[in-house]
């Protein structure tokens, strides 16, 4: 009986004082790393629009850039379903009329040297001036619903398509934008 | 003290020698800066836990000291995740899933197991060191090699590989890379042993 409760007080101690250890660190890095969280996306949304001096939040990860004269685009923040390692999440942007402005990889966890390139500049870049719906090709693309895919990443870069278009939808939905995915 | 600390880097070097820790080895070392993190989050928890696990070693009855053993180190891995999303979000992002599995690390648990609960405080704290750091050692020499190759760039910087071998960065790289360096240690193991003899 009293080797029972020698060894329930001891582990009892020890993970009182591990529960005590992890709440104090956790306050004290709780708002950094929210901070960490919500800069990231802020750079992400001047990235993608660039003329926009302010950005108001909207419902399903919706923000809506806005300069004196009223809104210049919209930036949407979202897990694109479907990725070699899991959820990416995203951000896509897109001007007052529809056109995508660019999007910006937030967090992936896409295999490094294939996916993963994903997040590399020359990969996000083609995406600027390109209309909703888009597909992914293999090879360059031909017009402006196309953009070429990963090279060994073909799950990747689906993800990524899917990402877009939900994007897009859920902006026609919300009624920021006209027209529709056909 | 300075032989148990060079012990874990040299002549029993976790990766090396005693090949345990092998999922994180392989998983974690596709570029330098990954391998170089990863090391010395293991060596922080491990000479913390160390520290911990040698002053309670009085304390802790030997029936539980698993599960004592493995809150401490959870405690102290948490600790760590936390500490690098906020100052260094960076690391953090790219390490992501490994650092949570360093509980799982059984180079941290078997030094807890072997030395740790049987030695002095300074003793375990040389020993989590030079185990940290000879993991670490091993995880960038791996690296290295895997991100020159594979990527054709070194802590990000191209060293004028035109067309890297993407493989090298990919699970089978990983094994390739660690089968070859395994074996060239014992060539130069071989050679030493037969010159003594």
């Amino acid at each position: 009986m009293k080797d029972f409760l020698k060894l329930a007080g001891t582990l009892c101690i020890i993970t009182f004082l591990a529960a005590a250890l992890l709440g104090g660190v956790n306050a004290t890095t709780k708002d950094r790393i929210a901070e960490n969280a919500a800069k990231k996306q802020n750079e992400a949304m001047r990235a993608l629009l660039k003329d926009a001096e302010s950005f108001e939040e909207h419902e399903n990860g919706i923000f809506e850039g806005k300069d004196g004269d009223g809104a210049v685009g919209y930036c949407v923040s979202l897990d694109a379903p479907g990725g070699y390692g899991g959820d990416i999440s995203m951000m896509v942007g897109f001007d007052a009329d529809g056109v995508i402005t660019g999007i910006e990889i937030l967090s992936h966890g896409e295999t490094a040297g294939l996916g993963a390139n994903c997040a590399n500049e020359s990969f996000k870049s083609q995406f600027a001036g390109k209309s909703a719906p888009v597909f992914v090709i293999k090879g360059a693309a031909e017009n402006n619903n196309q953009f070429s895919a990963i090279t060994g990443a073909t799950i990747t870069s689906r993800a990524i398509e899917t990402g877009v278009n939900n994007a897009y939808e859920l902006l026609v939905e919300g009624g920021y934008l006209k027209g529709g995915i056909g | 003290m300075w032989k148990t600390f060079k012990n874990g880097i040299f002549s029993e070097n976790p990766t090396f020698v005693q090949l345990i820790g092998m999922c994180p080895t392989l998983a974690v070392t596709t570029s330098l800066i990954n391998g170089i993190g990863m090391g010395l989050s293991a060596t922080a928890v491990l000479v913390l836990s160390n520290i911990v696990i040698s002053l309670l070693r009085k304390f802790i009855p030997s029936k539980v000291r698993i599960a004592c053993y493995i809150a401490v180190i959870a405690t102290f891995v948490t600790m760590i995740d936390l500490l690098l999303q906020a100052y260094i979000p960076s690391l953090s992002d790219s390490l992501g899933l490994f650092i949570p599995l360093i509980v799982v690390n059984c180079i941290i648990f078997a030094r807890a197991e072997a030395f740790a609960s049987k030695n002095g405080v300074l003793k375990s704290a040389a020993d989590g060191l030079g185990m940290g750091l000879g993991f670490t050692l091993a995880l960038s020499v791996i690296s290295a090699v895997r991100e020159i190759l594979g990527a054709g760039t070194i802590l990000g910087y191209s060293v004028g590989i035109s067309t890297p071998a993407t493989v090298m960065i990919l699970p089978p790289g990983g094994f390739l890379t660690l089968g070859l360096i395994l074996g060239i240690i014992n060539i130069i193991k071989e050679k030493k042993g037969g010159k003594k003899s």
